[in-house]
């Protein structure tokens, strides 16, 4: 007998609440994968941390209670914190911006009715797929600053190039650079954005007698916004969990001088590699998650004052 | 242009000004045409250029490598190099480990995103928006803040050092591949849930037998994401992993770099950085359009 | 039609989410050895597992002959299983931690012992020391400290090294320093005359060798200075004291007034970057390093024409050569081994009764009466008629009486990085070494304060 034929021959047997409950069960057994790890991997481990970041906790012993201790430490005392969150900023800052006028620039272009695009776009994208050990270590040789063909293309324009991964002051911009040849990810997206663009606006600017780049501003941007909003976010997000371009762009630029993790000079010493010296290196974990949790607070802070900000700015086709 | 009111076709002059203006329209689509072309192609290049100058230099002889001015064409070329990274670095060993952690993952999120993308998109019950919002917030959450107590949960189980902390946690699915599926889901008529429960199909059945065969894209753009990620992935096995016998190509190639007898053998180490790039590179080759779809409609979607 | 009902279907993909867990923790069952500590009987076949640094295939396949070698000689029941890993120390922690430690383990880091020791990581070797008659005189003076913590021995120091000047006769010739002038012991202010002769640039001006690196070396030239870095009882931090200051100071001025940092490194960073591959090309024209250095030279500079010298003192005379420091790693017990009896007898075979095998693996044994013997094996791998050969009595003589050393507190690990940071602000002129050692201080003083009474 089906479900379906016992429920006609037996209406009432099964209220309505009842029918809701077991819907309610089968889309939890359905979800449970998720819900579980969720709960196992995600739930508890994000109270966890909290409390850790109430202790001292050195992995062989058990966590002590210190209170705020931690927090205070941080704000007050840690000139290595501030450092950190200062080289964070300093790259999310710049390459954010830079990476959104650039893919969206890209993605225009790409956007034309041109012949081989899928060669265009595989070439334009592959760089994302390419593992970042390879791609730190092929930009680190590209950033010698002796040898490296970057300084001597530089050279030819009768520049000195800088000291790039070895110098603190342009070691920064060196991941930058390394950051925007990953441009690709951005791009498709911003592509796929553009292909959802109404044509008759354009062609209703067209009427209005708007030029190329006015359309641009006008049609294209506006109704990007979306997408540029998305991008931005993730883009934020990404900035704000950067760890392993830094972590091996100071290991091999710095090839074995200065202070390890974070040379030259702490100026790659982004906030998730100090978090990370601080729970394997010097084994503070509950220093490190109270880090962990501060960055918490900051991303929910302000991933809320853009939602709030853009409100006005982005325009949805509802 | 012509005004409308003068109706002397004066045939001449009009083909004149209509040819000229037909040729300056075509010259200039043209040299529009020439100039996105040689865009494209000057910024493909500078996006090609550091992947060339990677396999080149991997195939410099040693005396080539830091000379100024570079040497764009090396004047040979080592292919020996190739093999002999096999044994400057146990590459086939990290191979090994990095394909199986990366199958497995596949595999496993497969399953679990599956089952989790169709409570999420097909099944109508309460509270489903509720947990539904709950998947989207846990994209936000910075890895750190989980990351030590999952280690710690992770010592406590003896998995360290083990592969399982790198894969046991796809079954429990990938919050940004259970949304793009979900979408898709969302996009199967639900005419077809309706006959199919009709039928009297139940939910599994349904979900085998009809959503699967039609998911076959977005099932092979989850299958990329997911390789794509195993096999790049540096922070889990440079945590998790110390035993040189398991370690990944990303961790293994990482650890032979540094200042030391021969270790900045830069021939070799970018000989194995090539070959480490190779797979996924060649897997989006074949693949470009799951890949970049899949991008494209969680992008709008959201 | 579908015979599995809805019930039957939500039991399962419960299942599927919990079921991971249940078939993953199956795999828990991975064997803890069930001993701990105590030695089974006699001639049963152990295994015991040691953890060392992977130093390269050359380095890697002595210390298994060295293995091969206590079961042929001493105990043909064991078997030592080595595993070589890059970064020992910092798996050591996860390891122990998870339950399955080695039994016994190289730490190379430096001051790795009282590290782990505090934290409960490593066995106590003082029994073992005590029953076998091990005292602190036997080893090189500057090695004792980094194995003790608490006044416990927690390791046995292995393979030392300190350094000499590597000098490029060439290139000194060129500088304009007569090589034949150099004396043995030469004075701080030679060493400093000579590295500002040694800076050469080119017709553009940029910079083509350099004197000494003023990055590198510092932590083994310190002790010249006789650099204090805590007072006597460990509670205070000096590094900004008059003293100290002035020493730090004085070392920056190796760097010539026109010179900036980033000139040397831009000048270093072309050069081949095998061992020693920017003083064997002449930019450096300066190089520190242990006797090892001559299997470098051997391969990629046969034809150099070098000698080696004692490092600079403060006025040029023995007597100060006392404070001649060096590095040392060591071997230890971590705590959970399985099989501690057997790994200490391990230990003691390879890194004490027979530590002159150490030359092996171009170690040097850091048992002061296994020197001689050393030296003899090292002559033999070298040959006789090595370029270095004559020069090995000059580097014993700092492990001899080198006994300059750095305290261990449990701040070492800050400490040591964010005193580079500020060293390397002092060698960058981007602040004195006043303000670069008041800053560490302010920030780790409290640190050290709040420690006091745990080692």
């Amino acid at each position: 007998m089906t479900e379906a034929g016992r429920s006609v021959l037996h209406p009432k047997h099964i209220s309505a609440r009842r029918r809701e409950w077991n819907k309610t069960l089968l889309g939890l057994a359905f979800i449970s994968p998720w819900l579980l790890g969720f709960l196992w991997l995600i739930l508890y481990p994000l109270f966890a941390s909290l409390y850790y970041g109430f202790t001292e906790y050195a992995i062989l012993t058990p966590p002590k209670w210190v209170g705020a201790e931690n927090f205070i430490t941080m704000f007050t005392k840690d000139k290595l914190f501030w450092t950190s969150v200062g080289n964070t900023l300093y790259y999310v800052a710049i390459s954010v911006p830079l990476s959104t006028v650039f893919s969206i620039a890209l993605a225009l272009l790409l956007n034309a009715k041109v012949r081989g695009m899928s060669i265009y776009r595989t070439v334009y994208y592959f760089p994302t797929v390419v593992p970042v050990i390879a791609s730190v270590m092929l930009w680190a040789w590209i950033l010698n600053p002796q040898a490296g063909p970057l300084n001597y293309l530089l050279g030819l324009l009768g520049i000195q190039g800088p000291g790039w991964l070895s110098d603190p002051h342009w070691s920064k911009p060196a991941l930058i650079i390394l950051g925007l040849w990953g441009l690709g990810g951005a791009t498709v997206i911003y592509l796929a954005g553009l292909q959802d663009v109404p044509t008759h606006l354009y062609e209703a600017a067209e009427l209005d007698g708007a030029s190329g780049i006015q359309k641009i501003l006008f049609v294209t941007i506006p109704l990007l916004t979306p997408v540029i909003l998305f991008n931005v976010i993730m883009g934020l997000i990404g900035g704000f969990q950067y760890f392993s371009q830094a972590f091996l762009g100071s290991a091999i630029g710095a090839g074995g001088q200065g202070t390890g993790i974070g040379a030259p000079m702490n100026s790659l010493l982004f906030y998730n590699l100090y978090l990370y010296r601080n729970a394997f290196g010097y084994f503070q974990m509950g220093y490190a998650s109270a880090m962990a949790w501060v960055l918490l607070v900051f991303v929910l802070l302000l991933t809320l004052l853009i939602f709030k900000l853009t409100g006005r700015f982005v325009y949805y086709a509802r | 242009m012509r005004a409308e009111t003068t109706f002397k076709p004066d045939l001449s002059s009009q083909e004149e000004i209509a040819r000229r203006l037909k040729m300056r329209a075509r010259i200039r689509a043209y040299l529009a045409s020439f100039t996105k072309h040689f865009t494209l192609i000057v910024v493909g290049l500078i996006f090609v250029l550091p992947m060339y100058w990677m396999v080149s230099s991997a195939l410099k002889p040693n005396a080539e490598m830091f000379v100024i001015p570079p040497k764009w064409i090396p004047s040979q070329l080592l292919w020996d190099r190739f093999p002999k990274a096999f044994e400057y670095i146990p590459f086939l060993l990290f191979a090994g480990n990095t394909t199986y952690i990366t199958i497995y993952n596949v595999v496993a999120t497969l399953v679990s995103c599956t089952l989790v993308a169709y409570g999420f998109g097909v099944l109508q019950w309460r509270g489903r928006d509720v947990f539904f919002y709950l998947l989207i917030a846990t994209m936000i959450l910075p890895y750190q803040v989980t990351l030590i107590p999952q280690y710690i949960i992770f010592s406590r189980l003896h998995w360290i050092n083990s592969f399982k902390p790198l894969n046991v946690p796809a079954w429990f699915g990938t919050p940004f591949l259970i949304f793009l599926l979900r979408q898709f889901f969302m996009t199967i008529p639900v005419d077809l849930i309706d006959a199919a429960k009709i039928d009297g199909a139940s939910h599994p059945r349904i979900l085998w037998n009809i959503f699967l065969p039609l998911s076959l894209p977005a099932l092979a753009t989850m299958s990329i994401f997911t390789f794509m990620w195993n096999w790049n992935d540096f922070l889990g096995p440079l945590i998790y992993l110390s035993d040189p016998n398991k370690m990944t190509l990303t961790l293994g190639l990482y650890n032979y770099i540094g200042p030391g007898w021969d270790r900045t053998e830069w021939g070799m180490l970018l000989a194995a950085s090539t070959m480490i790039a190779i797979p996924p590179v060649v897997l989006f080759f074949f693949a470009q359009r799951y890949f970049i779809e899949g991008i494209s409609v969680t992008g709008i979607k959201s | 039609m579908s015979k599995m009902s809805r019930r039957n279907f939500l039991k399962a993909s419960m299942l599927t989410g919990a079921g991971a867990l249940l078939a993953a923790c199956g795999g828990t069952a991975t064997t803890q050895p069930a001993q701990q500590g105590n030695a089974p009987a006699a001639n049963q076949p152990v295994k015991i597992t040691l953890w060392q640094s992977d130093w390269g295939k050359d380095y890697n396949e002595p210390m298994v002959k060295l293995a091969d070698d206590y079961k042929q000689d001493v105990a043909p029941n064991v078997t030592v299983e080595m595993t070589f890993l890059p970064n020992v120390s910092e798996k050591l922690i996860s390891a122990i931690t998870a339950g399955n430690p080695p039994d016994c383990t190289l730490i190379d880091e430096g001051y790795g012992v009282p590290k782990m020791a505090i934290q409960g990581g490593l066995v106590s070797m003082k029994p073992y020391f005590e029953a076998a008659g091990v005292k602190k005189e036997e080893f090189i003076p500057f090695t004792w400290e980094t194995i003790i913590y608490k006044g416990e021995p927690f390791g046995i120091p292995g393979g030392a090294g300190s350094i000499l000047m590597m000098i490029n006769r060439d290139a000194y010739k060129d500088a304009g320093i007569d090589p034949i002038s150099i004396p043995k012991v030469p004075s701080w202010a030679q060493f400093k005359e000579w590295s500002n002769k040694l800076y050469k640039r080119d017709s553009s001006g940029k910079i083509i060798r350099i004197g000494h690196d003023p990055m590198s070396q510092w932590s083994n030239f310190r002790g010249i200075f006789d650099f204090k870095i805590y007072d006597a009882n460990k509670t205070k931090l000096m590094i900004n004291s008059p003293e100290s200051v002035a020493a730090l100071t004085e070392w920056a001025t190796l760097l010539p007034p026109d010179v900036n940092y980033e000139d040397i490194t831009s000048a270093v960073s072309g050069a081949p970057q095998n061992m020693y591959g920017a003083w064997m090309a002449g930019i450096r024209g300066m190089e520190e390093d242990d006797y090892w250095m001559f299997l470098a030279i051997d391969k990629y500079a046969p034809k150099m024409d070098y000698f080696v010298n004692y490092l600079p003192t403060m006025n040029g005379k023995e007597e100060e050569q006392k404070g001649y420091t060096g590095w040392v790693w060591a071997m230890a017990i971590p705590k959970g081994s399985a099989h501690q009896e057997e790994a200490w007898k391990f230990i003691k075979y390879g890194y004490y009764d027979k530590a002159e095998m150490l030359a092996d693996t171009l170690n040097w044994p850091s048992k002061i009466s296994a020197f001689a013997e050393f030296e003899k094996r090292t002559i033999a791998i070298m040959g006789q008629n090595n370029r270095l050969t004559p020069y090995m009595p000059l580097f014993a003589l700092p492990k001899q009486v080198g006994a300059y050393f750095e305290p261990w507190t449990p701040i070492y690990n800050k400490l040591g990085d964010q005193f580079g940071t500020a060293f390397e602000s002092i060698i960058r002129r981007e602040k004195t070494a006043q303000q670069a050692m008041d800053e560490v201080v302010a920030s780790l003083q409290p640190e050290l304060d709040k420690a006091q009474g745990t080692f």
